[in-house]
C-alpha cells in the first residue's frame, strides 16, 4: 500500500505543490488526473523516491520512499514522461537493468514487445519517442513490480499503439498490483482506470472507485438544458451533464466530464467524496 | 538481504557500470595509442625524444577528453533509471568510488606501462630510452605516491557530484585554490609559532614534498611519509572528507 500522510512539498518556499495532503492507494489501476502544474509528476517522483517530501511522509508498504532502500525500490517502476533514453541496444538495457528486479519475466517482456510490434535487437537511438515509450512500457510491466507509476504513458503513442497499451496493461494487471497512470489523455484510458484520483492546487479533490463515483453522480445526455447539475456541456446532440445521483441510477462514467465537474465544484466534491 | 550493502547486488551494479564505462575506456585507450603512434613518428622525423612531443600531445588530449571522462550530467531526464535502480546509495557510491579512485589511476598506470614497453620495442635509441624512462618512473613510484594519485582523484569524484558542467576545469581550479590556501595556512602557522618577524617562502609539490625557506634557513621536508602533517592532510583527511561528502551528496540528490 502507498500511504501519503500530511505530505507537503515545495519547489519554492511559499508556493507549495502539496500542503498537508493525505491519502492512500492500494491495488487497482489508478488514474491520476489534474490540471497542468498541480503536481502529478512530482507526486509520482516522490513515490519513486526521486523527490523528498519537505514534511510528512510517503510510504510504500510502511517504508519511507525517500530512503531509497533497495527493497522498496525493487517494488516500484516509474516511467517518466520525459526521459533521456539509454544509448545502448534494447537487449543490453534489459540485461543490465532487469537483473535487479526479482520478478522480471523475459517471456512477458517479449510478449509485450510483440504486442507493440517492436523488435528487441534495435538501438534506443534508432527509435522514435513513441517507440522508446513502448519499449519502456513493455519493460516496466514485465518487471512485475507491485507498484507501477506511468507518467503520461500514451503521449507519443500512435492510435493503434494506444489500444495495444491498454491490452498490455490489462494483461499485466492482477489484484495485488497498484498501477498509477498520470494522464491528460483520459479518453485513451477510460475503460482501464479505476479508481480515480483528482489532484487540485495542493489538495486531493477525489480519490474513489468508479463504482463509488457512479453511485453518487450521474453522467447523462439530454435535449434540453438541465438544471441542478455540477457541470453541463453543450454539444451537437444537446447537453451532457454531471449531476447528483438522487435515484440510484446506473450511468457510465465520463472521466473528462467528471474532471470538469470536480474542478468547478471543489468544495462540493470534497464534501461529497469525504476527502 | 541488507539494505546497505549486499555483495551480489554490488557485483551486479559494478558489471552494469563497467559495461557502460568500458566504451569510454576503449575510446580513451585508442586515443592514447594514437598519440603513442604520433610520438613515434615525431621521434623518427625530428630525431628527438618522443617524450618531448608526448607532453604536448597528452596535454591536448587531456584537455579534450577530460570533460568527457568526468562529465556526467545528473538531471530529471537522464538519471531516473539510475536513481530508481534497486541498489543502495552506498553501493552506488562504492561503484563510483572504485571507478574514480581505483580503476582510473590503475588504467593510467597500466597505459603508461604499455607505452613504456611499446617504446622499448621500437627500433632506434630515442624510443628505447624514452621507454626505459617511463618504466623507471613507474618502478620508482612508491605506494604512498600511488595513494596520492588516488587521493587526487577523490577531488574529481566529489566534483562530479557537485558540478553539473566543466567538472574537470572547475575541480582543477578548486585544487589550485586548495593548495594555495594550504600553503597560506602553513606559512601563517609557521610564522606565528616559530619565526616571528621572519619572511617565509614555501613550495609544495604533487607528492607532498614541502620546501620552505626563511631569512636564516632553507629546508626541504621531502617524502610524504616523513612529513606527517602534509601526508595526513593530503592523503587521509582530504580524501576521506571528499568520500563522505560525495556519498552524502549522492544520497541527498533529487531528480
Amino acid at each position: 500500500m502507498i500511504e501519503i500522510n500530511n505530505l507537503s512539498f515545495y519547489y519554492k518556499k511559499g508556493k507549495p505543490v502539496f500542503e498537508q495532503v493525505s491519502f492512500e492507494m492500494a491495488s487497482g489501476i489508478y488514474g491520476l488526473l489534474g490540471e497542468n502544474g498541480v503536481g502529478k509528476s512530482t507526486l509520482l517522483r516522490i513515490i519513486a523516491g526521486l523527490r523528498f517530501p519537505d514534511s510528512g511522509q510517503c510510504k510504500i508498504d510502511g517504508k519511507d520512499t525517500f530512503r531509497r532502500d533497495p527493497e522498496t525500490l525493487s517494488k516500484v517502476f516509474l516511467l517518466p514522461e520525459e526521459f533521456e533514453s539509454p544509448t545502448v541496444k534494447i537487449d543490453r538495457f534489459i540485461k543490465d537493468n532487469a537483473k535487479f528486479y526479482p520478478h522480471f519475466s523475459r517471456e512477458q517482456f517479449e510478449n509485450n514487445m510483440r504486442d507493440f510490434e517492436m523488435e528487441t535487437d534495435r538501438k534506443f537511438s534508432e527509435l522514435s519517442y513513441g517507440q522508446k515509450k513502448k519499449v519502456l512500457i513493455s519493460y516496466g510491466m514485465s518487471l512485475n513490480t507491485p507498484y507501477v507509476l506511468l507518467d503520461e504513458p500514451t503521449n507519443g503513442l500512435d492510435i493503434p499503439s494506444k489500444a495495444q497499451f491498454r491490452k498490455v496493461i490489462a494483461s499485466a494487471y492482477d489484484e495485488d498490483r497498484c498501477i498509477i497512470i498520470s494522464t491528460h489523455q483520459v479518453r485513451d484510458l477510460e475503460s482501464l482506470i479505476d479508481p480515480i484520483i483528482i489532484l487540485d492546487r495542493n489538495q486531493v479533490l477525489l480519490n474513489n472507485s468508479v463504482e463509488e463515483i457512479t453511485r453518487k453522480l450521474v453522467f447523462k445526455h439530454t435535449q434540453n438544458k438541465p438544471e441542478n447539475t455540477y457541470y453541463t456541456e453543450s454539444n451537437l446532440a444537446g447537453y451532457s451533464y454531471v449531476g447528483p445521483n438522487l435515484t440510484g441510477e446506473e450511468t457510465t462514467l465520463n472521466i473528462e466530464m467528471l474532471f470538469n465537474a470536480a474542478v468547478s465544484n471543489r468544495t462540493t466534491f470534497k464534501d461529497l467524496f469525504n476527502v | 538481504m541488507s539494505n546497505i550493502f549486499d555483495i551480489h547486488r554490488f557485483g551486479k551494479l559494478f558489471t552494469r557500470e563497467f559495461g557502460r564505462y568500458s566504451p569510454k575506456l576503449i575510446g580513451i585507450g585508442s586515443v592514447g595509442l594514437g598519440i603513442f603512434a604520433l610520438t613515434v613518428i615525431y621521434s623518427y622525423v625530428f630525431q628527438s625524444s618522443p617524450l618531448n612531443f608526448s607532453f604536448v600531445a597528452f596535454g591536448v588530449a587531456l584537455t579534450v577528453l577530460a570533460p568527457i571522462i568526468y562529465h556526467k550530467r545528473v538531471d530529471r531526464t537522464n538519471s531516473i533509471f539510475d536513481f530508481t535502480l534497486p541498489v543502495s546509495s552506498f553501493e552506488k557510491f562504492l561503484v563510483k568510488w572504485s571507478f574514480s579512485v581505483i580503476l582510473m589511476p590503475a588504467f593510467v598506470i597500466a597505459y603508461l606501462l604499455l607505452i613504456g614497453w611499446l617504446y622499448r620495442l621500437m627500433p632506434g635509441g630515442m624510443c628505447v630510452e624514452s621507454g626505459s624512462r617511463i618504466i623507471d618512473f613507474l618502478k620508482s613510484l612508491s605506494f604512498e605516491q600511488i595513494c596520492s594519485i588516488s587521493a587526487l582523484q577523490s577531488f574529481f569524484l566529489v566534483g562530479s557530484f557537485y558540478f553539473r558542467k566543466h567538472v574537470f576545469w572547475k575541480v582543477s581550479l578548486s585544487l589550485i585554490i586548495y593548495f594555495l590556501l594550504f600553503a597560506l595556512v602553513f606559512i601563517l602557522f609557521h610564522q606565528s609559532m616559530f619565526l616571528e618577524n621572519h619572511q617565509v617562502s614555501l613550495g609544495i609539490n604533487f607528492w607532498g614534498d614541502m620546501m620552505y625557506s626563511d631569512s636564516n634557513h632553507s629546508h626541504t621536508l621531502s617524502g610524504i611519509n616523513r612529513n606527517l602533517f602534509v601526508y595526513i592532510s593530503l592523503n587521509l583527511v582530504a580524501p576521506l572528507g571528499m568520500w563522505v561528502v560525495s556519498f552524502l551528496k549522492l544520497r541527498e540528490t533529487e531528480v
